[in-house]
């Protein structure tokens, strides 16, 4: 890991991990947009933003890219009560179809957002899918 | 900063909502674009898509591990090889699972075939797209036909093989079959490439249709999330098969093709220099087949441990990237695939305005979109 990553990391008082496949880094929703903020300006790449959901709680997950080769995580976590992040599209262009996406599926609302908008599901969708609380029922036949 | 074009069009002029789409032949699929025209020029673009979301990733996690390799191929059907790939891949190593030498040779070769045959819809999407109304068309059909034929032999299926296991692949390839392959990647294809580039990088219409049109730089294609092709012909040398090697890459020879004009036209050479390259690499992994099995054993019930892992890999249109999370039973709790082309199409308001109505068909088309795979 870079030594300016780490110094990041640190300012946003990120809980380094890196036993895992991958480093992850969690951080706080408050520190969530100023840490990507920094980390843009350090010149890591967005590669991709999803969430899992954690029944109480939705983490984000935004993969960066350090090197073409070098991947890392950073995570935050939302609770249900309060399924509110600062958007990064304003750091990233791309994450604005990204978090339209975790909104449409998800349910968490991206303040500052240009159009929180559905993506995948129509306009008049009432539901987020991918929430472990949707059960894909069967069809009677 | 990044500067985009902007269009002067709007001043005082009155401007018109144009849908194209959802059902529009350049849309190579169901995608829906609303423009906002003045005249004939884009004053803003918006892509509205979902007509093809199938959930795909709400119905894997309702199947087993296996099961989902499946969906994998009706994800993006037009490069079915390579996302059964980046699935299998990522559980893998999740799982901590070794393949045995052979079935990365195969994956390997099955994923540069998967690489021709999507760049020849490619062509054959792009060059209907501007009005050569279907000889160039049904030449790239019928070259892909071949291919399919041997997928078929090696498969049992054209189009949605289901031939990836986790842990290795369904069935060998037999010696007679990879023969006839290399016959016709080195006798016929070279031919059939120079034909392709002579209808298209050859032919003066085409020529002054793209040449200059929709230049980007390499900047603001990473800044915009592009990858793939669309960038390389940005003059960015970045592919994912060198930089951060799969499957058998690591020992074949190839070239990552770049140029450095950032144009339509250089979209298009960049797509048919790949074609030639991917057949290249098809005859080395063909030569250097090591023997030995094809498949690792794999538990029916799979249960890889808690956690979760991404994996990157270089599908036809950019980096396709696969997400998944086990919480240790036999089912995902989480598989989320990063499509390149949505993002590659989430810069599209970024970069049509500005242009005619005729160009940004031609650029849009030199993203090379497949909307299963971005609806999913």
């Amino acid at each position: 890991m870079r030594a300016d990553v780490l110094d990041a990391l640190a300012r946003h008082a990120a809980t380094l991990d890196e036993s895992g496949f991958d480093p992850r880094a969690d951080v706080s929703v408050d520190a969530w947009a100023g840490l990507h903020a920094d980390l843009a300006a350090l010149g890591l790449e967005f590669s991709d933003i999803t969430a899992l959901d954690r029944i109480d709680a939705v983490e984000l997950v935004c993969w960066l890219l350090s090197s073409p080769s070098e991947q890392l995580s950073v995570r935050t976590s939302c609770l249900n009560d309060r399924l509110l992040a600062p958007t990064l599209s304003d750091v990233y262009p791309p994450a604005e179809f990204g978090e339209r996406e975790v909104y449409d599926l998800f349910g968490v609302v991206f303040e500052g957002h240009p159009d929180m908008s559905r993506i995948l599901q129509p306009d008049d969708a009432t539901t987020f899918p991918l929430r472990k609380s949707f059960e894909l029922a069967e069809t009677p036949w | 900063m990044v500067n985009f074009p902007r269009s002067e069009a709007t001043g005082g002029t009155e401007t018109l909502l144009l849908n194209v789409g959802p059902q529009h032949p350049s849309t190579h699929g169901v995608l829906h674009f609303m423009l906002e025209m003045a005249g004939e020029t884009v004053v803003t673009a918006k892509p509205v898509i979902g007509y093809l979301h199938r959930g795909i990733e709400k119905l894997a996690e309702n199947r087993t591990w296996q099961q989902v390799i499946v969906l994998t191929d009706r994800q993006d059907y037009v490069a079915q090889f390579s996302n059964e790939w980046a699935y299998c891949r990522a559980v893998e190593r999740l799982a901590g699972i070794e393949l045995p030498e052979r079935a990365e040779w195969l994956r390997t070769l099955m994923g540069e075939l998967n690489r021709i045959t999507s760049h020849l819809i490619w062509y054959a999407g792009v060059t209907m797209d501007i009005g050569t109304l279907g000889t160039p068309f049904i030449y790239a059909w019928e070259t892909r036909e071949r291919i399919f034929d041997f997928f078929e032999a090696v498969t049992g299926a054209r189009m949605m093989p289901n031939w990836m296991r986790i842990g290795g692949v369904r069935t060998d390839i037999d010696p007679a079959l990879l023969a006839d392959l290399r016959t016709f990647l080195e006798r016929d294809f070279p031919k059939e490439c120079d034909t392709y580039e002579a209808l298209l990088t050859g032919n003066e219409i085409v020529v002054s249709r793209m040449k200059g049109v929709g230049v980007y730089t390499a900047e603001e294609c990473v800044h915009l999330g592009i990858t793939g092709p669309f960038l390389r012909a940005s003059g960015l040398a970045r592919d994912l098969r060198r930089d951060a090697p799969y499957g058998a890459y690591a020992k074949l020879d190839f070239e990552v093709c770049t140029d450095p004009v950032g144009d339509s036209l250089a979209r298009c050479r960049v797509r048919l220099r790949e074609l030639r390259e991917s057949a290249r690499m098809c005859i080395q992994l063909i030569d250097g087949m090591p023997e030995g099995d094809i498949a690792v054993k794999v538990p029916k019930a799979l249960k890889p441990p808690a956690g979760d892992c991404y994996v990157r890999t270089e599908s036809p249109r950019g980096e396709l990237g696969v997400f998944v999370a086990s919480d240790g039973t036999t089912r995902p709790y989480r598989y989320r695939v990063r499509s390149p082309i949505f993002y590659g199409l989430s810069a599209m308001p970024r970069l049509l305005p500005g242009h005619l109505l005729a160009d940004m068909l031609v650029i849009f088309g030199g993203i090379d979109t497949s909307m299963g795979e971005i609806d999913r």
